[in-house]
């Protein structure tokens, strides 16, 4: 559903990968790594549905470790999409966790649609990718 | 479950799970056990006892822990559904245990349960007129009523609401997904069940449709489908044969991997390409029967209206 909503507003997936049942946040890093471990990535998108019984807190803890390790450090945007057990102390620690390491998070809880989600990743990566063009051009940063 | 005809006429209310369902946990000692109890408890479900071999005379949230099945039912008396926490591999003797104690209903939670496992337990279950909800299922809420397993985990009423639409979906994340949605359009849910994505499944969508056509308070039923299975299929042709009467609501999610190869594997272990039915095999059969096919997932609220008004 995640797929058919990216594809739908437009954009390519380059990669993909999913975890269900709760898992620990060494799963959900080494996942994210993986994942993420490609050149030319124009955004993130870290969506699900609204866990009943995952730890939201816990597995995207194991997003921003993996985050982290990832190399060269993500400068797309991230956008989050999910609710359930613990959404409140996890999204509060993605803002706090963005604003130290400054990546682009973007958080939407269960009240913004997936869809609604995809699509605004879609736009965010259809940005980066001409802000990065025009950083190759001018040869200097925008922000 | 001893009830007069008259006192079912009051309380159908939903299907699988009521505010009298008594449920037996098997491996609530364990850490989603236990988690399960004190949501089910809170939910004011009658959790009248657990299991863990062993641990006999201990209490969990004041529930009474046995080592036996059979030794549970001795003390608090019959049960109407058991619920199935034990690791993957303990999973069969488990459900065989429970089944062969002749339990209504055997929801088992379990995930990565082996195949052949699986398949043991089903077989067991068809021979003594047991209903396997699962594996790999978060269960099934009837709400404002009851639930078994752990459906919405610890705040079931941030997505349900009590209402006459009945909900199906294998995934559990999109059974509250699907309840957030519809609650958010002013529609409540009967019952909205997760009938697990393993590749073999106790309950199928068919047969729960069977049980929301003979529920009063039922008005349509909406099914999230998904890549590979027939289970779709199945569903379009109980409408055909006119075995199922209301209004149902499909939304087929993952039409982008029919662009995968055959045989690609997806999130669910049941979601194999091109396994059974393809994606366009499913929506024909569907639109022929006269399902109403929700072309994104925002508009089934829309066809909910339409349907019910």
């Amino acid at each position: 559903m995640v797929m058919d909503s990216v594809i739908d507003a437009g954009g390519r997936p380059a990669n993909y990968t999913e975890y269900s049942g709760n898992p620990p946040a060494e799963k959900v890093q080494k996942l994210t790594k993986i994942a993420l471990d490609r050149e030319g990535l124009s955004g993130c998108l870290v969506a699900g549905a609204v866990a009943n019984f995952t730890d939201i807190h816990e597995t995207l803890r194991g997003f921003v470790e993996g985050l982290r390790q990832v190399r060269p450090k993500p400068t797309y945007p991230i956008v989050i999409r999910r609710g359930g057990p613990k959404q409140e102390e996890a999204y509060e620690m993605l803002a706090k966790a963005a604003k130290k390491e400054d990546f682009d998070i973007h958080l939407f809880g269960p009240e913004t649609p997936i869809s609604v989600a995809c699509q605004k990743m879609v736009e965010l990566s259809e940005q980066f990718k001409v802000q990065s063009a025009k950083f190759k051009v001018n040869g200097k940063k925008q922000f | 479950m001893e009830r007069n005809n008259f006192e079912l006429l009051i309380i159908s209310m939903a299907i699988l799970v009521d505010r009298e369902t008594r449920v037996l946990i098997q491996g609530i000692t364990g850490r989603s056990g236990v988690q399960v109890t004190s949501e089910l408890l809170d939910y004011g479900v009658k959790v009248v006892a657990g299991v863990t071999p062993g641990k006999g005379g201990q209490e969990v949230d004041t529930v009474p822990v046995f080592n036996s099945v059979s030794e549970a039912i001795k003390t608090v008396g019959e049960v109407d559904v058991a619920m199935v926490y034990v690791p993957p591999l303990l999973a069969r003797t488990a459900a065989m245990e429970a089944i062969e104690a002749k339990i209504a209903l055997i929801h088992i939670f379990v995930e990565k349960m082996p195949i052949f496992d699986v398949c043991q337990v089903l077989s067991l279950a068809a021979k003594n007129q047991v209903r396997v909800l699962g594996p790999a299922s978060v269960g099934a809420i009837s709400p404002g009523e009851g639930k078994i397993g752990s459906i919405g985990g610890p705040a079931p009423d941030n997505v349900f609401s009590k209402g006459p639409i009945g909900i199906i979906s294998r995934s559990g994340g999109m059974c509250s997904e699907l309840g957030l949605l519809i609650t958010n359009s002013g529609f409540g849910q009967s019952t909205v069940v997760g009938i697990g994505g393993d590749l073999l499944s106790g309950t199928s969508y068919a047969d729960l449709l069977l049980e929301f056509e003979k529920d009063s308070h039922t008005r349509a039923v909406v099914i999230f489908g998904e890549v590979g299975g027939s289970g779709e299929i199945e569903a379009a042709k109980l409408i055909t044969d006119r075995k199922f009467t209301k209004p149902l609501i499909v939304f087929l999610a993952g039409k982008f991997a029919e662009k995968l190869p055959r045989d690609t594997s997806l999130g669910h272990a049941g979601a194999i390409v091109g396994l059974e039915a393809t994606m366009q095999q499913k929506i024909k059969v569907l639109k022929e029967a006269g399902a109403l096919l929700a072309e994104n997932f925002k508009k089934i609220p829309d066809l909910i209206k339409k349907a019910i008004g």
